[in-house]
């Protein structure tokens, strides 16, 4: 089974990679930006977008496997580094109000061009029907870092989650940017932005709703199966498509994405989740 | 008769003429832009010149800065939900 899971994983890998090789030669040259456009002054940036998700999860266990929601976020990114955002996501199939916000402020710093340090905090609640709520994080504390290599972004996040239960999580993203400046006007750009991202993490929240005695029921099926618990370990292998296009103070995004649950995660009827997001943004002039 | 002989000069006119017409009218305008930008003082036109790639670079600057925010936002980083 975890064989199956491997080969499965690096195929998708295989053929991510062939489309970044057979989008190199007609990107490189969109991404050969003149130096004068680094030196060019930023301002500051406030972000307003509006957002439907369909996000099915088929999750044999719970009673919902579409779990659809509106997002709203508001963001600020001073020119200095430090920003600021607040995501507000209605579950609007709950039968009672349900919600969760989060406050989010952090800074990023670049070095050598190329390299991006990011670390953010951010404080979550959530409020309504526990089924939609997930992992049940109060605090996060996020440490990412980014390398641009001509079109391709590496980066790693680091993120330590504190609630129910605590929770370490690491993932490992590799992105394209593929933009096109000057589509229609001397004011728009379409970028698609495909990433892949490996996610490891701690397992702690699996067992964040049991109780004692059926947390070990749980545990003694998982290792009568050959998985271990309360460990660090891989846990899942997601896609995501983000197309962009953008003209003046609005843009429109469309995002699909599909994510393959570990083994362990499978044995514990975890399945696929898949889905698309469809936003609408709008960044005013300040 | 006539009609039919009006009906096809009519077209071969629009399809020879009228580009040519067209093409005339644009050189003209092209023309007339090109005298009036030789009747710009260089100094000015200078200035101008500046102050378009000024303006160039700072849509691109605005450009690369909203991409750059909207990549790192949570609406293209982390639709996937974490249960």
């Amino acid at each position: 089974m975890r064989n199956c899971h491997n080969i499965l994983i690096s195929n998708k890998i295989y053929l991510f990679f062939l489309f970044l090789l057979l989008t190199n030669q007609n990107f490189a040259q969109e991404n050969q930006k003149p130096d004068s456009l680094s030196n060019a002054e930023t301002s500051n940036l406030l972000m307003l977008s509006l957002s439907y998700t369909s996000n099915n999860m088929k999750t044999k266990n719970y009673e919902y496997d579409r779990i659809p929601a509106i997002l709203t976020n508001i963001s600020f990114f001073s020119k200095k580094g430090f920003f600021g955002a607040l995501d507000y996501t209605k579950f609007y199939l709950a039968k009672q109000n349900t919600y969760e916000a989060e406050l989010q402020f952090g800074y990023q710093k670049s070095f050598f061009k190329n390299l991006h340090l990011q670390t953010n905090f951010a404080r979550r609640t959530f409020v309504g029907d526990t089924t939609y709520e997930g992992l049940a994080q109060k605090n996060t504390l996020a440490l990412d870092a980014n390398y641009t290599w001509k079109f391709l972004d590496f980066q790693v996040s680091n993120s330590f989650l504190n609630g129910k239960s605590n929770n370490y999580f690491l993932d490992l993203d590799l992105s394209a940017s593929i933009d096109f400046d000057n589509l229609l006007t001397e004011n728009d750009f379409l970028l698609i932005n495909p990433t892949v991202s490996t996610s490891f993490g701690t397992d702690n929240w699996i067992f964040q709703n049991m109780s004692p005695a059926f947390e070990n029921i749980v545990v003694n099926y998982l290792s009568r199966n050959g998985f271990e618990s309360h460990t660090f370990e891989y846990q899942s292998f997601n896609i995501y498509v983000p197309i962009i296009y953008n003209i003046g103070n609005w843009g429109f995004m469309f995002n699909w994405f599909y994510s393959w649950p570990s083994a362990k995660l499978s044995k514990l009827s975890w399945q696929d989740q898949s889905g698309v997001l469809v936003s609408v943004y709008f960044t005013p002039k300040i | 008769m006539r009609l039919t002989k009006a009906i096809i000069a009519l077209l071969i006119f629009s399809v020879l003429g009228l580009p040519n017409v067209f093409a005339q009218s644009q050189t003209k305008g092209i023309t007339e832009k090109k005298s009036e930008v030789k009747s710009v003082p260089p100094a000015a036109k200078n200035k101008t010149a500046i102050q378009s790639t000024a303006n160039q670079q700072i849509i691109a600057a605005r450009k690369q800065q909203i991409k750059k925010a909207v990549r790192s936002s949570s609406i293209s980083k982390r639709p996937i939900r974490r249960r």
